[in-house]
């Protein structure tokens, strides 16, 4: 069964549902977890306003720090249960490509994300990260909401 | 690893199945899945009865006896799926629906009330991206519970 599970975060209050089910279900499979927070590249010309009034260095380490913080909440539930965890923070402008590749490297077969993360407004309406990764992904994927 | 039932377990898993190499893959995955974690299966298969070209007032009985040959066959064959799990230790039972896929998956969670719903999907990528507008997504928005997507070659 799966051995490996990928939970990708964006610390929205769905993603956390996702990861406490996620955890659950590693804990009961006697699987390991990898957490994955994707931040977006620094742009000049931007829509963050995070990155309009700050410099490169300085938008790197709050994403960090962001990262570190989503990662955290994952690795907290994931000790809790005694399941292994492995924190990652890739910086890449399509969250979907970054989640796809990271399950592909960390070769997990199995990916647990909820089914809209910030972005996601109407309850009815699938993320659309959501969707690509359904869309695009090898490995089966289970959707939380 | 002692398969201990937590808050969030899984008690009872509804596998969805369109007989398509994808779904054989759902109903692979849902019975090494429910036997890990102790589960209850639930095979649901919906029956669509579509009209058929030529349906008149004379040919309605040939389209009925179209849709008793493909229901019986259904039953014969979720029986047998059955028994192949309850063979292997894991609870399981069918159920038959007639109406549209998506939304006869959504009722049947509704009623059932599973913990999660195992399904199979073509999800195709490049060009033929528009098709995941398929069953898997919209069951996915509208079920009451998490979903598993499994490809046909997973």
């Amino acid at each position: 069964m799966y051995k490996h599970i990928l939970i990708p975060t964006d610390g929205s209050a769905l993603s956390e549902v996702a990861v406490r089910q996620g955890v659950a279900l590693a804990r009961s499979l006697g699987a390991s977890t990898t957490a994955i927070a994707v931040t977006p590249t620094f742009r000049t010309l931007a829509a963050e306003p995070m990155m309009i009034t700050d410099t490169a260095e300085q938008y790197e380490k709050d994403c960090k720090a962001l990262a570190a913080r989503y990662l955290g909440s994952v690795m907290t539930a994931a000790t809790a249960g005694g399941v292994p965890y492995t924190g990652l923070h890739v910086i890449h402008d399509s969250p979907y490509e970054a989640i796809i590749e990271a399950a592909k490297k960390s070769q997990c077969d199995l990916i647990v994300m909820a089914s809209h993360g910030r972005k996601g407004v109407a309850a009815l309406v699938l993320g659309s990260e959501t969707t690509k990764v359904l869309t695009h992904s090898k490995i089966p994927v289970l959707v939380c909401r | 690893m002692t398969a201990e039932p937590t808050t969030e377990g899984f008690t009872r898993i509804l596998v969805a199945t369109d007989f398509s190499p994808a779904s054989e893959g759902a109903w692979l995955v849902a019975r090494r899945l429910a036997g890990r974690l102790g589960a209850e299966i639930v095979i649901l298969h919906v029956l669509v009865e579509a009209p058929l070209f030529s349906e008149g007032p004379f040919t309605k009985k040939h389209a009925r006896s179209v849709f008793e040959a493909a229901r019986a066959w259904v039953e014969k064959t979720l029986g047998e799926w059955v028994a192949t799990a309850t063979t292997a230790g894991v609870p399981a039972r069918w159920t038959v629906r007639t109406g549209v896929p998506y939304k006869e998956i959504v009722v049947a969670a509704e009623s059932e009330r599973p913990d999660l719903i195992v399904m199979g999907t073509q999800g195709r990528g490049g060009l033929d991206r528009a098709l995941l507008g398929s069953v898997a997504e919209k069951v996915i928005r509208l079920a009451p519970c998490p979903v598993l997507t499994v490809r046909e070659t997973g």
